[in-house]
């Protein structure tokens, strides 16, 4: 009939199942923005507990709480600066690889940038290490590379 | 609190490194060369160059020093670099002497480099170098504080979407010639101009145009998909100056020459222009498409009160709308009448706005005569914002309380 709409139209809900046997709930709109999941739901059904074997309780209520904002239109730079502030760099790496397996694309990119500013100062151990790289410049190597590019080197806290 | 699967998080597959790779600034990015063998050409193929303030970290150094620093490395950069560049920005407070911006354009076009933003933060305005213009794979162009002088030979970008113009100099035929040269044009910003002030907007496929500036004129040709229209005229002129140009109406010369707009932002005294010659009550189409209208006013000037009410009129969707009052110095000499608001009633179409913002009034009569028309003329008003002029009194908030609503959900907040 015709009514206002001012609520959402569907508030059919999906279960969703962690790797390490959790369940969540999430609305259905919410989970169409995980294109992964709108894939197994669409294989599976929407009646099912949709089985989620690499993403685990840690990770998968924070996804689900940004995902709620998305769908009222409500994520300010605000919004997206308090969500990651408590998070050090290793969670936000588990988040990170988490919203890439679930193909959830915005906060996908949200994090890219998200890592990328955390990594801006720290030093290259740091991020080899983040990366999972291994060095394999002899020591002449890597101290004429970073002589040649001197000032990209400048302001960093160089650890250990 | 080290997690249970420390190998899952110490390596990230090859195509997310990628990605977070061309998140990285510049001077991270070419750092990222010495970590490991691999990496070390990595950064060169990156299709983004953003050089600016984070590329140098100003502390107390001398200026020559800086400015010599920055053109260093990006030359050390451009040589680096291989593989196409889709974007190159350049916006840095102490950009360099002017042969170094030359020779990097030039070599830019040869990339060819399809987003080109250049920011001159003080000083005389640039001249572009004639490189530039010869560079057909552009597919949006930003200048700031540059001064455009095409060759003669320039026929125009052919795949320019986008361009952004703040702070140019630029003559009257250049302008006109290239507008309309440039035929996928969908987005046009002009921000503070000069050398120019007939803005002749000849662009097939222009969606977006947002323009603040001195002009003594404007008119579109062939503008049938601007949907988003922002315009502000800095500039006030006397009643006495006609800026008619052979038109009998402004606003309806205007209106017709955006049949699908759906966002209006009236600035400054643009609305003073629009009101010139014939202001009509019924408009030759209506606005069916506007959604969104801004307006800045002059409540003291009944020809810019018709003129706002011709446009609330004829907009039969109009769903949002902001009005912002201009306080004038010295007050309109009294010829003015009272507005005739009986004759505005009789057959006033139904209007859907839903939200309102009112912005600077002090509480003079036309002000409060307009708010109490628009909230006896919408019935399914939700949310009407007042926000004071300074030397508003306190009888304001009295006087609009009072006034009857035809929306019973009205909720109408006073900000102070």
């Amino acid at each position: 009939m015709a009514q206002e709409a001012s609520s959402s139209t569907s508030s059919k809900t999906i279960s969703l199942k962690t790797g390490d046997g959790e369940i969540f709930e999430i609305e259905a709109s919410a989970a169409k923005q995980m294109k992964t999941v709108q894939r197994l739901i669409d294989d599976l059904g929407d009646d099912i507990t949709i089985p989620l074997h690499n993403v685990f309780s840690k990770e998968l209520p924070k996804i689900i709480e940004y995902y709620k904002k998305d769908i009222t239109g409500e994520i300010t730079k605000d919004f997206e600066a308090e969500f990651v502030k408590d998070l050090n760099d290793d969670e936000v790496k588990v988040l990170f690889l988490a919203a890439n397996y679930l193909d959830a694309n915005k906060l996908f990119e949200f994090l890219s940038q998200n890592i990328a500013d955390r990594l801006e100062s720290k030093s290259v151990e740091y991020v080899r290490k983040y990366f999972g790289v291994e060095n394999d410049f002899t020591p002449e190597e890597e101290s004429k590379l970073r002589e040649e590019r001197a000032w990209s080197f400048r302001g960093i806290k160089e650890d250990e | 609190m080290t997690d249970a699967e420390p190998d899952i998080i110490s390596s990230l597959p090859g195509h997310i490194i990628d990605h977070i790779l061309s998140h990285l600034s510049i001077k991270e990015a070419v750092r990222t060369s010495v970590l490991s063998t691999k990496w070390r050409y990595k950064w060169a193929t990156l299709p983004n160059l953003v050089f600016d303030s984070q590329c140098i970290s100003e502390t107390s150094e001398d200026l020559l020093d800086i400015k010599s620093k920055l053109s260093r490395i990006i030359d050390h950069v451009l040589l680096l670099h291989s593989g196409p560049i889709r974007k190159f920005k350049l916006s840095h407070r102490e950009l360099i002497g002017v042969t170094d911006i030359d020779r990097w354009t030039l070599h830019l076009t040869r990339r060819p480099v399809k987003e080109f933003v250049l920011e001159i933060w003080k000083g005389q305005r640039y001249k572009i170098p004639t490189c530039l213009f010869s560079c057909q794979g552009l597919h949006h162009l930003e200048l700031f504080n540059c001064w455009l002088k095409p060759p003669s030979t320039f026929q125009g970008f052919r795949n320019l979407k986008s361009l952004d113009l703040q702070h140019v100099t630029l003559a009257q035929d250049a302008f006109e010639n290239l507008i309309s040269s440039c035929p996928l044009l969908e987005r046009l910003t002009l921000m503070n101009f000069d050398g120019f002030n007939h803005l002749n907007i000849r662009s097939p496929n222009l969606q977006f145009f947002d323009i603040g500036g001195k002009f003594d004129d404007i008119s579109f040709e062939n503008t049938s998909q601007l949907a988003v229209v922002s315009i502000g005229l800095y500039v006030n002129f006397e009643s006495n100056q006609s800026r008619l140009h052979g038109r009998s109406s402004n606003l309806v010369e205007f209106l017709i020459r955006l049949p699908r707009i759906q966002r209006l932002e009236i600035q400054s005294y643009f609305l003073k222009y629009l009101a010139m010659g014939v202001v009509p009550v019924k408009l030759p189409t209506p606005c069916i498409d506007l959604s969104y209208l801004s307006i800045r006013i002059n409540f003291n000037d009944s020809k810019e009160i018709s003129a706002a009410l011709c446009l609330l009129r004829n907009s039969p969707n109009l769903r949002e709308l902001e009005i912002l009052a201009r306080p004038e110095e010295q007050p309109v000499p009294i010829a003015h009448h009272a507005y005739c608001w009986e004759e505005v009633c009789l057959s006033w179409p139904v209007m859907r706005v839903q939200h309102v913002r009112i912005d600077g009034i002090s509480g003079i009569k036309p002000e409060l005569d307009f708010v109490n028309f628009l909230l006896q003329y919408s019935p399914v008003l939700e949310k009407m914002a007042v926000k004071p002029a300074l030397n508003a009194g306190p009888e304001l908030v009295k006087d609009l309380l009072r006034f009857r609503r035809a929306s019973a959900r009205a909720e109408v907040t006073y900000l102070d």
